[in-house]
């Protein structure tokens, strides 16, 4: 039987829509917390990553074929699952806000700054509604067929900057720093956490997935951890810390003084347009997961008719939650990144927790 | 946008009528969440600069 949905296109799909977050507030958020020795928390943040993609690993290998809710109804009870369920929806509703507000002030900020946000926003639903209306699994190849021409394009990027290092706002950094790095490293954990979206499509991988599906989890995770470290060593390494801390989307300037051997310029263009197809397919996966959230929590056979309504919610939703770069740099900071820790790791934990304590029951049932 | 999104959910509403109308709860989803959005809609075009919930935020969490 073909998969729906592989592994494989997961882990290509959670790397890609973590490239705009990565590249827009990993390293301010970094510089503000933990100044010099900031690059170093995308290395620390693996103490938490892993665990997790471990977490995910556990709970498919021991509910073959359940969902998130699934996983839930079999470890808590139907009425437990359903109210988790209804705080999930909640915040993908918040994300996919958040989401589609950086994606309208990242376009006022870089390319089109007299423009409104609401045009970009309508295109975004149109584009959206289409690529939803297409099915999951063109979302899917999307982020598998452009994330190795993105990660090409950075090698080469980074191959042209290595010579734009300056040592000095790296160095020197010594275990004194090892607190702050590892306090902001939350940032990188908030943005890692993202795995966690492989179990909500979990019901689509099939019953048996193979030990080699499994290590795509694995080499997503690391790659994660490797471009987030290279992001934020080029940033801080460039553009030095005091100016990664205040500026909105640090790496753009950063990327406006590389060149190609004197030749190719103006690689920010580029970065803008990566950031850009990132978020799309981000709402895209969050418009899903957010259709999913209300099938599980009315029992509803059919999801199709709910994507005009979210649209027209999340349009003005954007309004409300924030709108401008300040607000939303303050919801990032201290709503979307703790609630994420709640929602990635915290309740994906608890459930691994109930999972070894029931392992015996699941044993005889399967 | 808010006549745009009128237009639109009630083309829907017809469209997918044997979709909604199969099921009560799908009607009461749909009516529910479309009726939220347009109600967003309409205070966001009376007071369009309204101050945003992460406003507030910042204002009494400091």
């Amino acid at each position: 039987m073909e998969r729906e949905v592989s592994l494989r296109q997961i882990t290509f799909m959670y790397l890609f829509i973590s490239i705009s977050s990565v590249l827009r507030q990993v390293p301010e958020a970094l510089a503000q917390e933990a100044d010099r020795s900031g690059y170093l928390s995308p290395l620390l943040s693996v103490i938490a990553t892993v665990p997790l993609t471990a977490i995910v690993i556990l709970l498919i290998k021991s509910y073959p074929g359940l969902n998130l809710y699934e996983i839930m109804v079999q470890l808590m009870g139907k009425f437990l699952a359903k109210v988790i369920i209804f705080f999930y929806l909640i915040w993908i509703l918040i994300g996919i806000t958040a989401k589609v507000t950086i994606y309208s002030l990242t376009l006022q900020l870089t390319l089109m700054p007299n423009t409104r946000s609401d045009f970009f926003i309508t295109i975004l639903a149109v584009l959206v509604f289409y690529a939803l209306i297409r099915g999951i699994k063109t979302i899917f190849r999307f982020s598998e067929l452009s994330l190795a021409t993105i990660l090409l394009l950075f090698a080469i990027m980074f191959l042209c900057a290595i010579g734009r290092l300056r040592s000095d706002y790296l160095l020197p950094v010594s275990t004194i720093h090892l607190k702050e790095a590892l306090m902001a490293s939350k940032h990188v954990i908030a943005v890692g956490g993202n795995i966690v979206i492989a179990l909500f499509f979990a019901d689509k991988f099939g019953i048996t997935v193979a030990k080699e599906q499994m290590r795509k989890l694995w080499f997503g995770v690391l790659t994660f951890t490797a471009f987030a470290f290279i992001i934020t060593l080029f940033t801080f390494g460039i553009s030095g810390t005091s100016l990664t801390k205040n500026l909105p989307f640090p790496f753009y300037i950063t990327v406006k003084s590389i060149s190609f051997f004197n030749i190719f310029e103006r690689f920010e263009v580029l970065v803008t347009l990566i950031c850009l197809m990132s978020d799309f397919i981000a709402i895209c996966v969050f418009a899903i997961i957010l259709s999913r959230c209300f099938v599980w929590l009315f029992n509803l056979k059919e999801n199709s008719f709910l994507f005009v309504p979210l649209t027209i919610l999340v349009f003005y939703l954007t309004y409300y939650i924030s709108s401008t770069q300040f607000e939303f740099n303050y919801l990032y900071r201290f709503v979307i990144v703790n609630l994420n820790l709640i929602f990635e790791y915290a309740v994906p934990a608890l459930l691994s927790f109930l999972c070894l304590i029931k392992r015996k029951q699941i044993k005889k049932q399967y | 946008m808010i006549y745009v999104f009128g237009a639109t959910a009630i083309y829907t509403l017809i469209q997918q009528r044997k979709k909604l109308l199969k099921e009560k709860r799908n009607l009461i989803i749909y009516l529910f969440l479309t009726i939220m959005g347009l109600a967003l809609g309409i205070i966001y075009l009376m007071n369009p600069y309204m101050p945003s919930l992460t406003m507030y935020l910042e204002k009494y969490l400091k």
